[in-house]
């Protein structure tokens, strides 16, 4: 992976050593909360509902062992002895104190790691596909770009007062894990006619309030002209986005307002303005990033220790049914560690399992960990004969639960239990939905399921993407449940439809448990997933279940 | 007919620890929901917001909150957002962790001793 170069120390060091300074201003009174407030905010330090919040970039989802048990020590020193992993791939400490955030920092910093552009409206910490470098499907890893863009977006002087955040996703693979359509700047890595790789370019995708899919902009743009052509879309929206309504601030508004065409035509003037006077970087820096990410040396010998075990053991089978994926080398596995167990916070990993899965990297993992957006931890390069043990391994540690793209894999935002900005609780509802389907034992008949939950309209929990998304809103001073239905994240992203009137969280298990037997029935067959028997018949029959008739009057008014 | 007045009080974050505190009688600040001070009109209201705004060194963001009054005198939050301030996370947000945490160390004493 990459390692930090003396400037990249110094920016971070010095950074840190700033903020410090700003810290210790605020608590003698040199500075006002509202003079501190955007400094903190750079710097990803919220204030919540109880306490602060501390958001660390993991740049492109991608962390090594000694980072994880970093992370792990500055949980245990100060917080409460676990961290939240987010669905940009970051991480999450929900109880630190303004004193200790500069010492944290320098924590990170002894790592190689930050909390810069974690908020405010400048361009976010990149995000990745979670496989990458290790998927099956993938054209190439992408991670030499992100590290790329990562350099190129950090402290850029141009694009630090942006009219609104701005967030972009990349991919390797033509089947995106990365939700890359629901980004500002979304990327995927295709070939053209001649073989080459480039990028498909995708512009204006977000969740929130006005959920859009990402329009392409070029079909085919050569890696070489990537940077000027990022920096002419960030161009013409730092110019044109609006400023007037934050409601309205973000790109993909620029997009719906201005047309494709006109902001095409917008963004190839731009593009061809700088890519006269641009400086690309040096062709040793580009180098040195493809070698950062070079596959590390696998080990080809195949033993069939991984297939007897799997005989062996059904929990073990049932396992790599939903947490092993095809690794690119046929001797490798990639292994999910799902931090979603039954009845358990979504993303929540205490500090002993982050040092668990950190050993577990270095004994068997090339030393490579990554955080996934749906908020699970990922052994990119295990030796299928070494999973067995790593999976007895976290079976000891309560990390293997075996749910990864199940019913109980949730997404679910922190919700009205820690964030500020939310209007009801997520939490708990997903933990009530794991453990109800748990309880009825359906889990594996139900098959592949996304449901995705959010505690408010900005959609942190992709509820729009969910098969089955969940909305959690106020109405007349009570929690109520809004249900989308056949949201899809993938290259093909759809936004779901929302399915009428909300439930009180009261009426909510039942209504899902309608919508389930429902889908059971008219499915065609054990191997059609929710999302195809959606796509297949419409909403109509999933619609009469969710609000039968006879329950009419048990409507949400 | 005006409305009648709804009971409010003033909450903030403590600055240094985040902590939800509530502006007393003595116009200090308190974690204890039962030491706030209570308006009971509109002007005690605006009395009660602008001296918490006064104290900005010591918190962040004070603002008025709705509340009932209980049979002895002590206020309680009207609306769910406020109840899940003062009473912390309504998950037993450790619950899952701990669990893990006595088999992580039971697993590690296992290592060590092999």
């Amino acid at each position: 992976m990459y390692h930090y170069n003396d400037f990249d120390h110094e920016f971070v060091k010095t950074r840190t050593a700033e903020f410090r300074s700003q810290v210790a201003r605020r608590i003698d009174g040199a500075l006002t909360e509202d003079e501190f407030k955007p400094l903190r905010l750079r710097n990803g330090l919220y204030l919540q509902l109880h306490a602060y919040m501390l958001r660390v970039a993991v740049p492109y989802g991608t962390l090594n062992s000694v980072q994880m048990r970093q992370l792990a020590y500055i949980a245990e020193r100060w917080d409460k002895g676990y961290g939240h992993f987010t669905t940009r791939q970051n991480i999450q400490y929900n109880w630190p104190k303004l004193g200790d955030i500069p010492d944290i920092l320098d924590a990170l910093a002894d790592v190689e790691m930050h909390a810069i552009q974690t908020s405010g409206n400048c361009i976010r910490n990149v995000t990745s596909d979670h496989f990458a470098g290790a998927a099956a499907d993938e054209i190439e890893d992408p991670r030499p770009t992100a590290e790329l863009l990562r350099q190129w977006s950090t402290d850029h002087p141009e694009f630090q007062y942006l009219p609104r955040k701005f967030k972009i996703a990349i991919t390797g693979s033509p089947n995106d894990r990365a939700v890359t359509r629901s980004h500002d700047i979304g990327l995927r890595m295709v070939r053209n006619d001649a073989g080459e790789p480039g990028y498909e370019v995708m512009v204006g995708g977000g969740l929130g309030r006005t959920p859009m899919v990402a329009k392409t902009v070029r079909d085919f743009l050569p890696k070489a002209d990537l940077l000027p052509y990022l920096e002419a879309i960030l161009q013409v929206y730092n110019l044109h986005g609006r400023r007037d309504n934050k409601y309205k601030a973000r790109i993909k508004i620029l997009v719906h307002e201005t047309g494709l065409d006109p902001l095409k035509a917008d963004i190839e003037a731009a593009f061809e303005s700088i890519r006269k006077t641009f400086v690309h970087p040096k062709a040793e820096l580009i180098a040195d990033l493809e070698a950062a990410f070079a596959p590390p040396e696998f080990n080809n010998t195949r033993s069939l220790g991984f297939e007897d075990a799997q005989t062996a053991n059904p929990a073990f089978r049932a396992f790599v049914e939903t947490n092993v994926a095809e690794h690119k080398n046929p001797a490798y596995g990639i292994v999910t560690i799902s931090l979603k167990p039954v009845g358990g916070a979504p993303g929540d990993a205490t500090a002993e399992q982050m040092r668990l899965v950190a050993e577990l990297a270095e004994l068997y993992g090339h030393d490579e960990i990554r955080v996934s957006h749906e908020q699970n931890l990922i052994l990119p390069h295990v030796r299928q004969s070494d999973i067995p043990l790593v999976y007895q391994r976290l079976l000891e540690a309560g990390l293997a639960t075996a749910n990864i793209g199940m019913i109980s894999d949730i997404i679910a935002c922190p919700g009205m239990d820690y964030c500020a900005l939310a209007t009801a609780r997520s939490i708990p509802i997903a933990q009530e939905i794991a453990t109800h389907f748990e309880a009825r034992g359906l889990e594996r008949e139900i098959g592949h399921m996304k449901i995705k939950i959010s505690g408010c309209i900005n959609a942190c929990g992709h509820h729009h993407v969910g098969h089955i998304g969940i909305l959690g809103l106020e109405r007349k001073g009570q929690e109520l449940y809004q249900i989308t239905l056949g949201g899809d994240g993938r290259e093909n992203m759809v936004v779901g439809e929302r399915a009428g009137p909300g439930f009180s969280a009261d009426a909510l298990m039942d209504a899902l448990d309608r919508l389930i037997d429902a889908y059971l029935t008219i499915r065609d067959g054990d191997e059609e997933a929710f999302i195809d028997t959606y796509k297949r018949l419409g909403a109509a029959p999933f619609l009469a279940a969710l609000y039968p008739e006879e329950t009419d009057d048990a409507r949400a008014a | 007919m005006a409305k009648a007045f709804i009971p409010k009080i003033v909450s903030a974050n403590d600055l240094m620890d985040g902590d939800v505190v509530y502006l007393t009688t003595q116009n200090t600040w308190s974690r204890q929901i039962t030491e706030a001070a209570i308006a009971l009109d509109e002007t005690a209201a605006a009395t009660l917001l602008s001296i918490g705004e006064e104290r900005q060194d010591l918190i962040v963001g004070a603002y008025l909150l709705d509340v009932a009054i209980g049979n002895d005198g002590t206020p309680s939050p009207t609306h769910f957002r406020e109840k899940y301030r003062l009473n912390g996370p309504s998950i037993d947000y450790l619950a899952p962790q701990k669990r893990s945490v006595v088999d992580a160390q039971t697993q590690h004493t296992l290592s060590e001793g092999a």
